[in-house]
């Protein structure tokens, strides 16, 4: 308790970069497109948080850091959108949204 | 005080959450403890004074995305054997220990004083009126850009997911 | 409040804004049913036209530097440079992809819309000085990417590529990202050269610098196909309709390295920096040519191997960082005209191959020469320039990168350029290989349905002929022209 608080910035990175090492475990070893994009999901997350953090606690960081996290998240919906898209286009021709299965395209 | 309580309680369960969904086999629950997760990470923003970027966190990822996951989740309805690729334990160790090593390496390297350690409570806050001046001002050009963006996704998710030709 | 900088950037940004502005009246035009395709083609092609005319008076009247929007994004001859490159490339592209995106059932209006704004994000990446409108505008080409990848949503293949591309794009575009908030942290600052400033003044440890920069170059490096995130390539440009395949192996590959330079520019700078950033580019180049052409000589799809042959030509590319010098900077440019000149032109006798005569690997073109010679020459010279045999085009451009990167002579760059000449080598094997297939080999009878669509024919025909003219004229002012562009 006194540590996380006396240390707010390391604790704030440590949990950033695990949760961006969790995303990017989920996106290598999953094979269900949608729980890979969950993976992306956490990633651009722990972006996010490292840019906010860093913008309150940094010297003279200013207001750069929120708006970076504002684009991001806006940018991640967009993502979102057309993946999701992109996997139903994927169920309605094979059936399953399984990444390993899709071997339409050689290798 | 307060302020302090919140913030170790959401940042212990944002990494419970993050660990939950990444080893649930169900896509539902993982979705579920996905959302959880981004609420605790709205909540661990909101510590941090920034109340806005709180609000428009828990309204844009909590709120549109994940509803839109967990309707595809739904509408596929993918079934819990269906996860987990059959890896070695050897490849899932690398695959765990490589991004470790790379974040233990990256948090020893920054040393605190190139980080102004001031406490929660003196942190300043950034008003909604703050941030949109930034956001018409030095921000305006990255904001049209966004704009065309979200026009040109809207576009390409209805011409891809739509089922007649 | 004083708004003189809006009105100013918007002035200095006339083709984007006819680009994006005429983005929207298609899409509204095509509403109307009694309009014809023709017609909003033609609309598409006329936007193209007078953004490049309007590029093309900027870029002859203008010199110096100016920075846009507070700092957004960067006005120079370097980004004008590109802004002319990259609208030529959409327009080649709309051309020739007419005669293929004509008979679609769906997705024709979206194709010339995507392409557009497609333009219009390359545009931005060439531009763009601070961490969010290079993450913004790679994501923002990134998008329309996807979407074009899959126009063809009920053809598997096509499905099956947009897929694979936005799991490895969404993936390493937020790698990239957090590389950056790193860089953030120290400094402070999201604008490359303030970055830069700072870091010069700060005595980081060299493992800080090395971690942050793979982070990084994972974003850049997807863009750009070269090796350690080239996985997607070869999948789809496969899958992709051809004409966009054409489109990603040039457009959004060089908009790439031109984003590269610029970040690459700003943060460690054309001098001495902190950190010997250079190493990671020898590895990842001398990589990219291994890997691009030993695993080319393999293939038999023809777009396969061009996705080989184009991660190949990445690296080749990729070597400019070993000296980055405004000579190398400006030989890069050069290279980048040359290449996309080369490869548009081999994309459309692919195309040709694919939609008249149903050939669309090595094996089943044995004997097309005989049927063909006209096509069979084009595509024959497009080979050999990839190559970089001496008359043609490509010959010079490698010849000047190597010329470039040779200069301060050290045991790093012999290497380097060795492996660059060894690849070179291997890699007229394969091109060679389909150029055998069709003038020695004997093969079966080739039906043709209807003409050659004059639209295919005469921008291939152009293109050839442009790769050969420069051995002819004098091509010492293009490479002036694209060294007064550097950076």
């Amino acid at each position: 308790m006194l540590w996380f608080t006396k240390y707010p910035v390391e604790n704030l990175l440590i949990l950033s970069s695990a949760v961006f090492c969790f995303g990017i475990y989920t996106i290598v070893t999953r094979k269900n497109a949608v729980s890979i994009l969950m993976g992306v999901e956490l990633v651009l997350n722990s972006v996010n948080l490292n840019f906010i953090t860093f913008s309150q606690f940094v010297d003279n960081a200013g207001i750069s850091g929120n708006m970076v996290a504002i684009f991001v998240i806006v940018l991640a919906a967009a993502e979102a959108s057309v993946a999701l898209a992109i996997i139903l286009g994927i169920y309605q021709n094979f059936g399953r949204v399984d990444v390993d299965k899709l071997t339409s395209l050689r290798n | 005080m307060l302020r302090e309580l919140f913030f170790v309680a959401a940042s212990l369960l944002a990494i419970l959450t993050a660990l939950l969904t990444v080893t649930r086999k169900n896509p539902i629950y993982a979705t579920f403890f996905l959302i959880s997760h981004l609420i605790s990470i709205a909540i661990l923003i909101s510590t941090l004074k920034l109340y806005y970027l709180s609000a428009i966190h828990i309204l844009v990822y909590t709120g549109a995305i994940m509803i839109l996951f967990l309707f595809v989740v739904m509408l596929l309805n993918l079934k819990e054997e269906e996860l987990e690729k059959d890896f070695s334990i050897h490849l899932k160790l690398l695959y765990t220990l490589a991004p470790i090593s790379v974040m233990v390496i990256i948090v020893g390297q920054l040393k605190p004083q190139d980080i102004n350690l001031s406490k929660l409570s003196q942190l300043n806050v950034i008003s909604f009126e703050n941030a949109t001046k930034a956001l018409f001002d030095k921000y305006f050009l990255a904001f049209e850009i966004v704009s065309a963006l979200i026009i040109l996704a809207i576009i390409g998710s209805i011409l891809i997911a739509k089922k007649k030709v | 409040m004083d708004y003189n900088w809006i009105e100013t950037g918007l002035q200095l940004s006339r083709p984007e804004l006819l680009i994006i502005g005429g983005t929207v009246a298609v899409i509204m035009l095509s509403i109307f049913k009694q309009l014809s395709r023709t017609f909003l083609f033609l609309c598409s092609c006329a936007i193209l036209i007078g953004a490049g005319y309007i590029t093309l008076l900027d870029i002859q009247s203008y010199t110096g530097q100016t920075i846009l929007f507070k700092g957004a994004i960067g006005y120079d001859k370097f980004s004008l440079f590109f802004k002319m490159l990259f609208i030529a490339i959409a327009f080649i592209t709309m051309l020739f992809s007419y005669p293929v995106i004509k008979n679609w059932t769906s997705g024709f209006v979206e194709f010339l819309s995507l392409l557009l704004c497609c333009t219009l994000g390359m545009i931005y990446m060439a531009s763009s000085r601070t961490f969010l409108m290079m993450f913004l505008n790679l994501e923002f080409v990134s998008i329309t990417s996807y979407i074009m990848a899959g126009l063809l949503r009920h053809n598997k293949k096509s499905i099956e590529a947009s897929l694979k591309y936005i799991i490895y794009g969404a993936g390493s575009s937020g790698i990239m990202l957090f590389g950056m908030s790193f860089l953030y942290a120290i400094t402070g600052s999201i604008d490359v050269y303030t970055v830069g400033n700072t870091l010069r003044h700060l005595d980081l440890p060299n493992s800080f610098y090395l971690i942050t920069s793979i982070l990084i170059l994972a974003g850049f490096a997807y863009k750009m196909a070269i090796v350690p995130f080239h996985m997607w390539c070869p999948d789809v440009y496969e899958g992709a309709p051809t004409p966009v395949t054409a489109f990603f192996s040039t457009g959004p590959k060089i908009a790439g390295f031109a984003m590269m330079i610029r970040f690459v520019d700003g943060v460690f700078g054309k001098g001495s920096s902190p950190f010997e950033w250079q190493l990671i580019f020898i590895i990842v180049s001398v990589l990219s040519m291994l890997i691009g052409n030993l695993t080319a000589l393999q293939q038999n799809n023809l777009k396969r191997l061009m996705a080989y042959s184009g991660i190949a030509h990445a690296g080749y590319m990729a070597l400019i960082f070993l000296t980055f010098t405004q000579d190398s900077i400006g030989s890069l440019l050069f290279y980048s005209v040359i290449y996309s000149i080369m490869n548009l032109g081999a994309f459309i006798t692919i195309i040709i191959l694919e939609k008249y005569y149903n050939i669309d690997n090595i094996q089943s073109s044995a004997g097309f020469a005989y049927t063909n010679p006209f096509l069979a020459i084009c595509l024959s010279i497009f080979m050999f320039s990839l190559v970089g045999l001496p008359p043609f085009a490509g010959f010079f451009s490698k010849l000047l990168v190597f010329m470039s990167v040779i200069k301060p002579l050290n045991y790093l760059t012999l290497f380097a350029i060795l492996v660059a000449v060894i690849t070179t080598v291997i890699s007229l094997f394969y091109y060679v290989k389909i150029i055998g297939a069709m003038f020695l080999k004997q093969g079966g009878n080739f039906t043709i349905t209807e003409r050659v669509s004059l639209i295919l024919n005469a921008p291939m025909a152009i293109l050839a002929l442009a790769t050969v003219a420069i051995f002819i004229t004098d091509w010492d002012w293009l490479f002036e022209f694209c060294k007064s562009c550097s950076l």
